[in-house]
């Protein structure tokens, strides 16, 4: 059974098809609500708050997308209310570099690629502003199209273009100042 | 984990939504998402799944017993005109027997000291008097004495005084009483 399928079926109360949505889509739930909430058992909490949520809404899923990018929007906004509660003063909003980076051009991309180590590229990702940890996440880690992050992130695709153009440089500049490339800009890659 | 669908892995389409400007940043892209990948955040899914399936169980124990003790039934439509029916017909019986019997109250009317009123006695006029709240007992026996006046009854619920005077002096009575501050109103009961 796919998705779909399945989804249809938790319409009709069946609690297994649940189940077998979660053992497919859970850990990727897991992992996007830890980054959208920094903390693990709020990621926790969201998750399973997207499930029961999921299965209430079983019925009127519209299949306007796959049922993981529906679930993973509704994971969002749990993981965006528990971070909220845990500190109201979070700032959620939009990006917090109004200054715009000189474009360095073609990066040290092989070196990062060669050197790049996990722990260093997750702790970068962190650093990185919500929105944007949000979509380069969704975009590297679940392969996702414009049109389904800005779907997600409810927003239009131009801005998760925006923001995931600012999200890879950071995110390279950040990796490149951890191996010690001092001067990101200076690498020689070949154009594509 | 399998990704809903793995564009990054090497040759992402043109709606990629991370756009590599080179095949480098497409590399390092791709290598990126390798060790994101393989780097998982730890999780319990089985412990998560426990309290969901605890969660929905909780529901539906719920939902059950708010539905035993409320059971809801919809009536057919005659059984709504019959309790309609019903309804009316109660109000109007309320209406038309136990509202008057309920509303009824015997006309207001100061009442004598004894069940039935005194007769007059022949050649005597009733005189009606009210007197104020701070006039004494003494004063009140002294002034209806100085006037030859008998209490024959009072004073009632509204703190009307009756009382007997010769039928000859009731206007002159009248007047004499009505000068006396401890008077608030008294008149000749015809």
């Amino acid at each position: 059974m796919d998705d779909g399928d399945l989804l249809r079926a938790c319409a009709r109360g069946d609690t297994y098809a649940l189940q077998q949505l979660h053992q497919r889509h859970a850990a990727a739930a897991y992992a996007f609500a830890r980054r959208v909430c920094g903390h693990d058992d709020d990621a926790d909490d969201a998750v399973a708050e997207a499930f029961v949520e999921l299965w209430r809404q079983a019925g009127r899923f519209a299949g306007q997308s796959s049922v993981r990018t529906w679930l993973l929007g509704i994971v969002r906004h749990k993981a965006l209310d528990a971070l909220r509660r845990r500190d109201p003063a979070a700032s959620l909003d939009d990006e917090d570099d109004p200054i715009d980076l000189p474009d360095p051009g073609d990066g040290p991309y092989e070196q990062l690629a060669q050197k790049q180590q996990a722990e260093v590229l997750i702790a970068c990702l962190e650093q990185l502003p919500p929105p944007q940890r949000e979509c380069l996440h969704l975009a590297l880690q679940e392969g996702l199209r414009l049109s389904d992050i800005a779907r997600i992130q409810g927003v239009p695709d131009n801005t998760v273009a925006t923001r995931i153009h600012h999200a890879k440089r950071k995110l390279r500049d950040c990796v490149a100042r951890a191996l010690g490339l001092k001067n990101p800009a200076a690498g020689n890659d070949s154009p594509a | 984990m399998t990704p809903n669908r793995p564009s990054s892995s090497a040759a992402p389409s043109d709606d990629d939504a991370l756009r590599p400007h080179s095949d480098a940043e497409r590399l390092w892209l791709a290598k990126s998402a390798e060790q994101l990948r393989a780097h998982p955040p730890a999780f319990d899914a089985a412990a998560n799944w426990q309290r969901i399936a605890t969660r929905l169980q909780a529901e539906r124990d719920w939902q059950h017993a708010t539905s035993a003790h409320r059971p809801r039934r919809r009536l057919s439509w005659w059984q709504a005109v019959l309790a309609y029916g019903l309804g009316a017909a109660t109000a109007a019986a309320v209406a038309v027997a136990i509202v008057p019997l309920q509303t009824h109250r015997a006309p207001a009317e100061v009442q004598p000291l004894g069940e039935s009123a005194p007769a007059v006695p022949a050649g005597e006029a009733i005189l009606q008097v009210v007197f104020r709240d701070d006039a004494t007992l003494g004063h009140v026996r002294a002034l209806l004495a100085a006037q030859g006046a008998q209490v024959i009854g009072g004073p009632g619920a509204l703190g009307v005084w009756r009382i007997a005077v010769p039928a000859d002096r009731a206007d002159s009575v009248r007047a004499a009483l009505q000068k006396d501050a401890a008077v608030q109103s008294v008149a000749v009961q015809r």
